[in-house]
């Protein structure tokens, strides 16, 4: 009964600086400022409080489009933010220690801070890794390559999508050409991820490069999908070659997601069987209407 | 110590550690959850290509479709299986509010078939709605009929009182993706039986049954600890719940009456307020509000699982 108390107590207290006032005021000062091109300045005087400062500039920063980290340097200086943030990160465990790291990827930390936080790339805790990786390629995009060649892991869907996100915030100026040439396997796949989430048509022939030198079927895999969700044709011999190389399994949910595409059954017939091409005729057909309907029964 | 009272502490042990440790697994798993869908995270891109059909059959609700609808998460649909014939005028209303047309369904044409027509919207806006009219047969072979006409590889079958958390469908893209191996089943809540099923496992055992999940290939299927689903407050939880609560004070007053033993009070006493403090802790971080009830249904459920596993039906 003690430890739900205190556990309570808590839990009540981080839900009221979610609506803290002072909340509020620092981040209207700070939107108020970069607006009128001035420097945010505000001393804290407790923990609390300079925990409400580093969730205002997370608010804000993560809601807007080009504000510079460097624009929050003496503020981070003067409150020693950076110092407030490693002993909190080091303390914390679990949920509490990725929040912790995912705030600290919008101040302007210092080398040996940045140098600290590379530990936790390696921890055995996946969330705890995943924030680490999106705060270390929001504080030092330069090296983003650099940092995803380092992991001992391999990324996961997730990790990729969030990848993606720090692009299309252009907090990260990556190309795609040189990931989908790389020979490191997480850079590919968020080589992949660009070429998909972004549309990029004119990826197809590096695409078709991969599927025809790479061992790795997993990735071949994920080739063979980002074609399809850009709707190019798959009736080449090395893309029905790696079909056939898949499981039952694999292949009904290869041709189901090229149904739901918008791939038409002539195109399927090239690439599966009557028998797996049936499930999915009833769903194609479902996409379409007749000129003539049936009156329906009410 | 005596032996009752050292029984009555072993029981009261028994039971709070497996809720304790519910309780706090969920707790962790909702927090982790809060920090990965962080509003920088843009999870409504889809994750690993992996799409979910939530099915819910016999839903009439306007209101409760939009809530279903408004997943954010971009490989998803709602599948309605509704009878019009039963409630006509119900469904009239959801067809012309989401503008959907009547659509070629090889299902459909089919002379013996129990459906009788399939719908989709004709506005891009409500085009991961779905409205399947069958003949009123049973809640599993409607069920069937909504795996036949579905998109996407995972379903999940929802109960008409069944709403769901947040985020759920991303946290669903989230796990599965991150498994070691394909997915056949997530068990997500034992109090409502409710489970996240790969479209092959239901085909390879023979389709959606209540004894669905004794299959072998159910057998060992990983729970979810994020929450996904919860149930509204519905009639028949405040009639269950409430009589659980007398039969425990029931209990309790027996007990006292029969031992007359101050100590064997306070320990049943102890147990009952840290149960109590386990459910305001739950219903606080969760943001459940007053759904005390329903919580302790759950942890009454959970208990029961370890002993028998519900089969498996939509509320």
């Amino acid at each position: 009964m003690l430890f739900c108390l205190v556990s309570l107590v808590r839990e009540r207290r981080r839900q009221r600086m979610a609506t803290d006032p002072r909340l509020e005021s620092y981040v209207a000062s700070i939107i108020r400022a970069e607006l009128d091109g001035e420097k945010f300045f505000v001393v804290a005087g407790s923990a609390a409080e300079r925990e409400l400062l580093l969730e205002a500039i997370y608010l804000v920063v993560s809601h807007t489009y080009g504000i510079p980290l460097s624009s929050f340097r003496e503020l981070v200086r003067a409150n020693r933010l950076g110092e407030f943030l490693m002993r909190r990160i080091a303390w914390s465990r679990g949920a509490d220690r990725a929040r912790w790291l995912l705030l600290s990827s919008v101040i302007p930390l210092r080398e040996e801070h940045i140098a600290r936080l590379k530990g936790y790339l390696h921890s055995g805790d996946s969330i705890v890794r995943s924030s680490a990786l999106l705060a270390l390629l929001s504080l030092q995009p330069s090296r983003a390559l650099q940092t995803i060649v380092s992991l001992n892991y391999h990324l996961s869907p997730f990790d990729v999508v969030r990848i993606i996100t720090l692009l299309r915030r252009g907090v990260m100026p990556i190309a795609y050409e040189p990931l989908l040439k790389s020979a490191n396997r997480n850079v590919q796949m968020v080589g992949l991820a660009i070429v998909r989430s972004f549309g990029i048509d004119i990826a197809e022939k590096h695409l078709h490069a991969i599927i025809s030198t790479t061992d790795d079927a997993a990735l071949a895999r994920e080739v063979i999908y980002t074609l399809s969700s850009l709707g190019r044709p798959l009736g080449r011999e090395k893309v029905k070659t790696r079909l056939c190389g898949m499981t039952q399994a694999e292949r009904r949910d290869l041709c189901r997601y090229l149904s739901v595409e918008g791939y038409s059954m002539a195109a399927l017939r090239t690439l599966f069987t009557e028998q797996e091409i049936g499930l999915n005729e009833s769903l194609i057909k479902s996409y379409k209407r007749d000129l003539i309907c049936p009156q329906a029964n009410f | 110590m005596s032996t009752s009272e050292f029984l009555t502490v072993v029981i009261s042990l028994l039971l709070l550690i497996p809720i304790l440790r519910f309780t706090l697994r969920r707790i962790a798993a909702y927090r982790q959850h809060r920090v990965l869908i962080d509003h920088r995270a843009g999870c409504c891109e889809q994750i690993g290509f992996m799409g979910c059909s939530t099915v819910c059959v016999g839903l009439y609700s306007l209101s409760h479709i939009q809530e279903l609808l408004s997943v954010e998460y971009s490989r998803y649909e709602l599948i309605l299986v509704v009878d019009a014939a039963s409630d006509a005028e119900a469904v009239r209303q959801i067809i012309s509010h989401y503008k959907l047309v009547r659509v070629n369904s090889a299902v459909a044409d089919s002379a013996a078939s129990e459906v009788r027509a399939l719908y989709r919207s004709s506005r891009r806006t409500f085009r991961r709605l779905v409205l399947l009219d069958v003949s009123n047969i049973s809640l599993y072979d409607n069920l069937n009929q909504a795996v036949e006409v579905a998109s996407y590889d995972y379903i999940l079958p929802i109960g008409r009182s069944v709403s769901l958390y947040p985020y759920a469908i991303e946290a669903l893209a989230i796990a599965v993706a991150a498994a070691d191996s394909p997915v056949r089943a997530f068990r997500l809540d034992d109090s409502l039986s409710c489970y996240l099923f790969h479209r092959d496992s239901v085909v390879l055992s023979g389709g959606f049954s209540e004894h669905i999940i004794y299959q072998p290939l159910f057998a060992s299927c990983p729970t979810l600890d994020t929450p996904i689903v919860f149930e509204r407050n519905t009639r028949c939880a405040y009639l269950i719940t409430n009589t659980l609560i007398i039969i425990a004070i029931a209990v309790y007053v027996c007990l006292i009456a029969l031992f007359g033993n101050w100590r064997i009070a306070l320990y049943i006493g102890w147990f009952l307020g840290s149960v109590l403090s386990l459910i305001i802790y739950y219903n606080e971080v969760l943001n459940r509000g007053n759904r005390s009830k329903i919580t302790l249904l759950c942890y009454f459920f959970h208990i029961i699982s370890f002993f028998y596993r519900r089969k498996f039906y939509l509320s």
